[in-house]
């Protein structure tokens, strides 16, 4: 059968040959990159690029970036993927109400986000007396860190890996059951390779957002180097003092996420079957 | 007169005209118009009342804030912000936007600041002197070194060593848990009871922050009195208006109200 | 044989079920969402009924009295879905081989070659699903399906994709399969000419019930209910009145007419359905009039014919009727035009009377 899924990809809509729509598409695109070009031009004339690279504050800062970014990641994955998948099979009373609670995270200022985090795990938090009782402090540590980027990266990937889950026919799970599958290894062998792009890309996205986290951790974290200084920090205290180390750390910030943002596309598009009944 | 004021007479009338042909300033059209202030996070809350009480000596003069840390003031203020008047709380950022070639005629200093410890109310740490902020176990924040607040805080340390020993800036900063990037930061932290203990600026301390904090002075020995500079900016569009704006700062009744937010008059 | 009785509520729908059939080819038979599919699911163990049984060759396989709840991997029911759900990202030996998992590598491959081999796919053993045409979907799915060697396959709607050409050919290769397998199959349609095609024993749905449950003829040519007459499309559905019964003969009156059918134990006066299948009513040739003794003869003419390619559609009204028509004929095109029909304005048609099945009302 013919994928009718393509079909269409060489339409080209009559409205967008108009200068109208070109000429702000362009202008769009210009906005979104130029800023970036920018600081792209302060840094590369600087001819100190590679020590300043090796400066400990710049290195210790990568390091704790590196930490928590992946820990969340690694958090964020391991739970989100089952609330993911129980988000895409499960419409009920109550759904509509979590999928958008579970966007707030998202959209609230992380300055917020992270005097909510506070209320929660400080020590006059509601979870501070039991932290307390067992010895667990959590503000001013890596943990405070990887929590404050998991609280705001991880809605990111259950939305992307909720749509990949949901773009499985739930008659392949069937069929792998009546083929002698469990559940869990119908999951691994049938639903997650089909949402795989999906949960990739959800996964790079949630890590650069991670990454890219300043206004929860400076609230819930605090900020010491090698512990809870990363690298958006980083930058913040050096434009007090150096701009060339704060430009060198952002060019770093931009050139990492992007580099993994983009392999995963490309491989995500590699990687599409299409349907094919 | 500018070249603007001219433009401004021709076109807009008789009344500035006379007023610009009055052979003596003092007599000159009171001030008026907008003016642009860029001040010192830390001035957030006796600036607002300045406005106010500004706008009993010069009612036609209307004062636009913005508030940021005095580094990234200075920033936009090289890249061209348009800005009458630039409060900076300390005499670095000044200097450098001087060197610029931003700033109007010599700076003046407005007002000076002390530092001060706080503790949560419920004091966690159990700390009642300067001497205690040794203690071990502390959770301790500054802000960073990179930080004007920081600096000063760090300078004190090293100022005590004297008394308590060469080691007692050291033992102090071992129990640092964070370097804030404002002293706002510092606040939150203490205010929330995450910190044992923090070093902030006096002005920062309200009264509403004094219902949850405790403060404990620093002895005047080793305390830093940081110095706000304030100055117009070369690009000033309003001159007249950033003259009116800072003779009020450093008039009797400006500062009275700097005083009744924590700092210390120049003229003290 | 297969053994099943369930009650399970879904929302507003509450499947109320129960049938048993012999092994072979078994249809589920009724409307959109009558509860078929429901049905299979509940044998197939991806959905658990509220109450009820599932028996398959004497052993149950849920059973809600003791608990008894088999999980889908355990029942040895292979599931043919509805689009097949073949894995899109699997080849087609892959798909195949999904089942076997558990078996060693050698074996495996050894069982996979003798399925592409007797299913003919040998040379699309690398294709990926979407590269396959409707057909080979189809066997592939069975291939799947029949590679863990189930006791039972369950196929939802098998050929609702498919173009009408496909269909009868598929129909076709489904039958064979399920007797060189010697497997038992149960397929969810709501398509008359699969259960014609296929249905050994049909099972009638609606409205989550079972109305009529026997073998292809009893269901096509002696419907339990005016509803199952509607279903198995009988075409004409006469409302009689039962005039008078004698020992061998019972009397309809349908409106001026009177029909002899077999007699049944109905007292005067019972309203009934008459039924008689389209293809069944016989025109009478005036030269062979005499020929038998003949009953239930009407005259009329035809008022509407709608050819088809091999079949055409008659509509007759009865002399003296207002009806915009009474009777639907369906006869192959060679008959109608060796009887020259397009020129013959009026007919005689006989209802013969082993044909009229009739239903109470």
């Amino acid at each position: 059968m013919p994928n009718h899924g393509r079909r269409h990809s060489r339409f080209w809509p009559l409205a967008g040959r108009s200068i109208f729509w070109r000429l702000p598409a362009l202008l769009a695109v210009t906005f979104l990159t130029l800023p970036l070009l920018a600081i792209f031009l302060k840094v590369l004339p600087q001819s100190h690029l590679w020590r300043t690279l090796q400066e400990p504050f710049v290195t210790q800062a990568l390091r704790t970036s590196l930490i928590t970014s992946l820990s969340s990641l690694v958090l964020t994955v391991a739970f989100g993927t089952p609330l993911a998948y129980a988000l895409a099979r499960r419409r009920g009373p109550g759904t509509t109400l979590f999928d958008t609670l579970l966007d707030l995270p998202m959209v609230l200022p992380p300055t917020v986000a992270g005097v909510a985090l506070l209320m929660t795990f400080g020590r006059r938090g509601l979870l501070g007396p039991w932290l307390d009782a067992m010895g667990i402090q959590v503000v001013f540590t890596t943990t405070a860190v990887i929590l404050a980027q998991s609280f705001v990266s991880m809605p990111l990937y259950v939305r992307s890996a909720q749509a990949g889950f949901r773009g499985v026919d739930p008659e392949l799970e069937r069929v792998a059951y009546t083929l002698g599958y469990s559940g869990a290894r119908t999951f691994f062998r049938v639903t997650v390779p089909l949402a795989f792009p999906a949960l990739l890309s959800g996964a790079v996205m949630a890590w650069a957002r991670a990454l890219g986290e300043f206004g929860a951790t400076i609230m819930f974290a605090g900020n010491l180097t090698g512990r809870t200084q990363t690298m958006p920090l980083a930058i913040y205290i050096a434009m007090e003092s150096d701009l060339t180390t704060a430009l060198v750390l952002a060019t770093l910030l931009i050139i990492v996420p992007f580099g993994c943002l983009f392999a995963t596309r490309f491989f995500a598009r590699r990687r599409s079957y299409g349907t094919y009944a | 007169m500018t070249g603007q004021g001219r433009v401004s007479t021709v076109l807009f009338g008789m009344i500035l005209l006379m007023g610009m042909a009055s052979p003596a300033g003092t007599t000159a059209s009171p001030p008026s118009g907008e003016v642009v202030v860029l001040a010192a996070a830390s001035l957030t809350d006796a600036f607002t009342d300045m406005a106010m009480g500004l706008r009993d000596a010069h009612p036609r003069l209307r004062i636009v804030y913005n508030f940021a840390g005095s580094q990234t003031l200075r920033t936009q203020l090289e890249q061209g912000a348009a800005a009458d008047v630039f409060a900076s709380a300390n005499a670095e950022q000044m200097q450098r936007a001087l060197e610029s070639g931003l700033i109007q005629g010599s700076p003046r200093a407005f007002v000076r600041n002390t530092l001060l410890i706080i503790v949560p109310r419920a004091n966690p740490g159990q700390v009642t002197s300067f001497e205690d902020l040794a203690k071990e176990g502390l959770k301790l924040t500054l802000a960073g070194p990179q930080v004007p607040a920081g600096r000063y805080s760090r300078e004190v340390l090293q100022a005590a060593q004297a008394d308590y020993g060469t080691d007692f800036a050291a033992r102090v900063q071992r129990n640092l848990v964070s370097e804030e990037t404002s002293v706002k930061q510092i606040l939150v932290k203490v205010l929330f009871g995450e910190a044992d203990v923090g070093i902030v600026y006096a002005s920062d301390v309200s009264e509403n922050i004094l219902r949850e904090v405790s403060p404990i002075p620093i002895p005047d020995a080793y305390n830093r009195l940081a110095s706000y500079p304030i100055a117009a900016t070369q690009a000033a569009r309003n001159p007249t208006g950033a003259a009116a704006f800072i003779r009020f700062v450093l008039s009797p009744t400006g500062q009275a109200i700097l005083k009744a937010h924590g700092f210390i008059p120049v003229t003290e | 044989m297969l053994d099943v009785a369930l009650r399970k509520k879904l929302g507003d729908f509450q499947l109320d079920a129960a049938f048993a059939a012999p092994d072979g080819l078994i249809t589920l038979f009724g409307p959109s969402g009558s509860g078929k599919s429901l049905t299979l699911q509940t044998v197939a163990g991806t959905i658990e009924p509220d109450e009820g049984h599932i028996r398959l060759d004497g052993q149950s396989i849920f059973d809600s009295s003791s608990g008894l709840n088999l999980p889908a991997q355990k029942r040895r029911v292979g599931y043919v879905p509805q689009h097949y759900a073949l894995f899109p990202h699997l080849d087609v030996a892959d798909n195949i081989g999904f089942g076997l998992a558990r078996l060693p590598r050698r074996a495996r491959q050894q069982r996979i070659a003798e399925l592409l081999r007797n299913f003919d796919l040998e040379a699309l053993a690398e294709r990926r699903p979407r590269q396959l045409s409707g057909g080979q979907q189809q066997r592939v799915a069975l291939a799947r399906a029949l590679a863990v060697q189930p006791d039972l396959l369950l196929l939802d709607e098998p050929f609702a994709a498919l173009d009408a050409a496909l269909r009868g050919a598929l129909r076709q290769e489904l039958a064979q399969v399920q007797k060189r397998w010697n497997i038992s199959m149960l397929i969810v349609t709501h398509d008359l000419s699969d259960v014609f095609a296929l249905g050994q024993r049909v099972i009638v749905y609606d409205n989550g019930r079972v109305i009529q449950q026997g073998t292809r003829d009893e269901v096509f040519f002696r419907p339990m209910s005016r509803r199952v007459a509607e279903f198995v499309q009988t075409g004409n559905i006469l409302p009689a009145v039962v005039d008078r019964v004698d020992d061998k003969t019972m009397w309809l009156r349908w409106f001026g007419h009177l029909l002899a059918t077999d007699a049944q134990p109905l007292a005067a006066g019972t309203p009934v359905y008459a039924c008689i299948r389209p293809t069944q009513i016989l025109i009478v040739r005036p030269d062979r009039f005499a020929a038998r003794e003949r009953q239930n003869l009407l005259s009329g003419s035809i008022v509407h014919t709608d050819m088809q390619a091999e079949t055409y559609t008659l509509h007759l009204r009865l002399d003296n009727s207002e009806a915009a028509y009474d009777l639907e004929i369906v006869l192959p095109g060679y008959v109608y035009h060796r009887l020259a029909l397009q020129s013959t304005p009026n007919l005689v048609v006989e209802l013969s009377r082993q044909h009229l099945h009739v239903i109470p009302r």
